[in-house]
């Protein structure tokens, strides 16, 4: 399980869902930054995009759109790397 | 990385809730027959188009008050938008109301006010956390 260098706290859902940058991920206790290894990081994002924007360009114009596809999908994505995260498949730099 | 996703998110906003809803009225003002509710639209985005300028260059100088502003006439833009889908749907007794449209029409400006409200990002306008991640 990857955890916080800093204050050794288990990395949060809500810390992914919060960054804007998938590389850096703020410890949602001591709010220090967590740096994920580029490498892994890297690799698991691409394959996340390249399941997700295939499918939001697919379903564009479709009735809902917002609703229906981009909601569940880009939450999916984000539940998705939370866990590879959590798993410690993608690893944190210490 | 926090002002590129303010700043694309806001510009994002500008140009779908502004400048489209802009240039709407001003294709059809060109036509001979120039009515007046044409003249009150582009009247109203006018001034909501010049205030999200001025809203966007002080954003741009993490001046947060400006945000607010800034979405506040984001959401007077969805407001007539969903209202004008709601009166045109009651007026026509062939159409039902659909609910999952207009969570449809709110979902994209309140995932854009998230990002720049509640996401990392906000941190662009916090001075001494910014430049402590620099």
């Amino acid at each position: 399980m990857s955890k916080c260098s800093q204050c050794d706290a288990a990395i949060s859902f809500m810390s992914v869902l919060n960054t804007v940058n998938p590389f850096k991920v703020k410890c949602s206790n001591c709010k220090e930054a967590i740096h994920i290894d580029k490498k892994s990081g890297g690799i698991a994002v691409f394959i996340i995009l390249a399941i997700i924007v295939p499918l939001l360009i697919i379903f564009y114009g479709s009735s809902g759109y917002w609703l229906k596809v981009m909601l569940p999908v880009v939450a999916a994505a984000e539940v998705g790397y939370f866990l590879l995260i959590k798993k410690g498949i993608v690893k944190t730099k210490q | 990385m926090n002002k590129l996703a303010i700043i694309s998110t806001v510009i994002i906003c500008f140009i779908i809730y502004t400048i489209i809803p802009l240039l709407i009225p001003i294709l059809f003002i060109s036509f001979p027959s120039i009515s007046t509710a044409n003249i009150f639209t582009l009247a109203l985005w006018g001034v909501i188009f010049l205030t999200q300028l001025v809203c966007m260059y002080q954003i741009i100088n993490k001046n947060k008050k400006w945000l607010h502003i800034f979405f506040f006439l984001v959401f007077i833009s969805i407001f007539f938008s969903i209202a004008d889908y709601v009166i045109l749907t009651v007026e026509s007794s062939e159409n039902e109301l659909d609910i999952t449209e207009i969570i449809n029409d709110l979902l994209f400006p309140v995932f854009a006010a998230w990002i720049v409200y509640f996401s990392d990002a906000k941190d662009f306008f916090n001075i001494t956390k910014e430049c402590k991640n620099e």
